[in-house]
């Protein structure tokens, strides 16, 4: 990923942006484990 | 924004809309998703990371520490022009020049909380008295028998390089039993050596001060001037030094959200009409202008801050006349004292009929007594000394500054001022306190407090509104309200800051920048 000419505010966004992403993928993955265990 | 970035935006819209049509109805296609969950995960970590990195990067370059020669060079003159302005303070004896008075305090008054310091300060009391070309042995250690004893294994751990060994602790624990004052013989014993060796002490401070003078090549008249001139140059050069003024945004001293731009603008035309408000930036008069009222309000804020010591202090002028003479005759009744005393400790001392004679013997009521009497001397002689300056030095026409420099010098009646004055005050807040005044006297841009005299009732408040009304300010008199006063300086100190970043040639929108990667990142 080239990043060089990418400003410093852009960059700030994206990085929060890709963060509340992760973040979204984390709590989907804590749903399906609760899902799994309640299955058990 | 490049193609590249922008596509992982899209992707991570993209990548949402695939989760959300994938089923999750039965364990399979759960265990489906939660893999394509992870795929995701460690793609979009990686992607993470590299902006992270990149960020990083900007960062440590933008806040590469750079050291500036000029500043350096100039905190290096001020430095050796404060210790010349030091010895020549003529309201200062060499007591106070060896910062006696601040190590013999700390023992006398703390002696009873933290005798590791206590330790300390004895260590430094020997070292100010070698400094003055005095070296210490235990044969000056002679007030009582529990000074010479505990001074004996003090001046062993000493040697060794260990003032707070176990030796030192188990020494003090068999005397304090015996003599709990010990602490207090020793304080007063270190200012019996003073006054034994003053003359000697006050020719060595007579002849670093020419020596000083000379090397430093400048004269009596200029000092004064050259220090106010150094330290307006390190103020200035430090306000606009752009890895200075980076770091009061990072360090959270300063909040980047209070210089938004229409903010500004608002404080601003709340202070100035119009016509200037709308043509401030660059305007070199009016943001000089702003400049000073600002440090007029700091003179005046920091003034109402130390009133009480004034208010303290014209209570002792008023009856000077009384003060005359206090200090030599206090200081003729210790050494009478102190001579009855060396009497008392010979007598004592002599051997008994069957050899010589048990410690706890030697220490008799009387000395013990008359110890304590002299402690009680040596106190009046503090504060008598202040108020003999007082009688000498101060007149009608002595200005606030005069009277605050006077106290400034004399860190006993300082600190008995500021204990009587803030109930409970804690001893890291007096030395804060101390420090305060010590930087508020020292700042180059004091205008008032060198004019104004003491005695007079002036309404400085009045004087100041007055003056930059003439400069165009919407200000009344009540504006500096101790209630308004706060709120009006940082306003004038968020529009002074905006000066500044412009002049270092900074944006605020990057320092905002600045903050929010060092916020996201966790950099320390």
């Amino acid at each position: 990923m080239d990043l060089k000419d990418v400003k410093t505010g852009e960059l700030i966004e994206f990085y929060k942006k890709i963060d509340e992403f992760l973040k979204y993928l984390e709590k989907e993955k804590q749903g399906i484990e609760k899902a799994n265990s309640s299955n058990e | 924004m490049s193609i590249k970035t922008e596509e992982i935006l899209e992707k991570i819209v993209a990548s949402k809309e695939i989760l959300s049509t994938m089923p999750k109805n039965n364990p399979k296609n759960l265990e489906i998703y939660k893999d394509k969950l992870e795929e995701l995960e460690n793609e979009y970590k990686i992607y993470q990371e590299n902006i992270s990195n990149e960020l990083k990067k900007r960062y440590e370059n933008v806040t590469k520490k750079v050291e500036n020669k000029e500043i350096e060079n100039l905190k290096t003159r001020i430095k050796t022009v404060n210790h010349i302005l030091e010895l020549l303070n003529k309201e200062k004896t060499s007591y106070e020049k060896m910062g006696l008075d601040r190590s013999i305090f700390t023992i006398s008054r703390y002696y009873k909380e933290n005798f590791e310091s206590i330790n300390e300060q004895i260590q430094i009391c020997i070292d100010k008295f070698l400094k003055v070309g005095i070296e210490l042995s235990l044969e000056d250690f002679n007030y009582s028998i529990y000074v010479k004893d505990y001074m004996k294994t003090f001046f062993q751990e000493l040697g060794k390089g260990d003032i707070h060994s176990e030796k030192i602790k188990e020494k003090f624990e068999e005397i304090y039993w015996k003599c709990p004052e010990i602490m207090i013989h020793i304080e007063l014993n270190m200012r019996n050596i003073y006054f034994k060796n003053e003359s000697i002490i006050d020719k060595y401070f007579e002849k670093e001060k020419s020596e000083k003078l000379k090397n430093a090549n400048i004269t009596l008249n200029e000092i004064n001037k050259t220090y106010i001139d150094l330290k307006k140059q390190l103020m200035e050069k430090t306000a606009i030094e752009p890895g200075i003024i980076q770091e009061k945004f990072l360090s959270g001293e300063c909040n980047i959200n209070n210089l938004e731009s229409e903010k500004l603008k608002t404080d601003i035309a709340k202070l100035l009409p119009k016509d200037i408000a709308e043509n401030i930036e660059g305007n070199e008069e009016v943001e000089g202008n702003i400049i000073n009222f600002l440090n007029s309000l700091k003179e005046y804020q920091n003034y109402l801050k130390f009133q009480f010591i004034i208010d303290d202090i014209k209570q002792y002028y008023e009856e000077k006349e009384n003060y005359k003479k206090v200090y030599l005759e206090t200081k003729k009744e210790i050494e009478n004292l102190e001579k009855k005393l060396n009497k008392l400790n010979k007598k004592a001392n002599k051997k008994g009929l069957f050899g010589i004679k048990k410690v706890e013997d030697r220490q008799t009521q009387d000395i013990k007594e008359l110890i304590q009497t002299i402690k009680e001397k040596y106190k009046e002689l503090d504060m008598n000394k202040f108020y003999n300056k007082i009688y000498a030095d101060i007149h009608k026409n002595s200005t606030i500054y005069d009277i605050l420099n006077l106290a400034n010098s004399y860190y006993v009646y300082l600190t008995t001022c500021l204990i009587n004055h803030f109930k409970n005050i804690k001893p890291e807040e007096i030395n804060e306190k101390v420090n305060e005044l010590d930087e508020f006297l020292n700042n180059p841009y004091n205008a008032m407090i060198k004019h104004t005299s003491f005695i007079e009732e002036n309404d400085l408040a009045l004087i100041i509104a007055d003056k930059y009304k003439l400069l165009h300010f919407t200000i009344d008199k009540q504006d500096l309200d101790a209630k308004h006063l706060g709120a009006l300086i940082t306003k004038l100190e968020n529009i002074e800051m905006a000066i500044h970043i412009r002049k270092a040639n900074l944006k605020i929108e990057d320092i905002k920048e600045l903050c929010e990667i060092k916020k996201l990142l966790d950099i320390n």
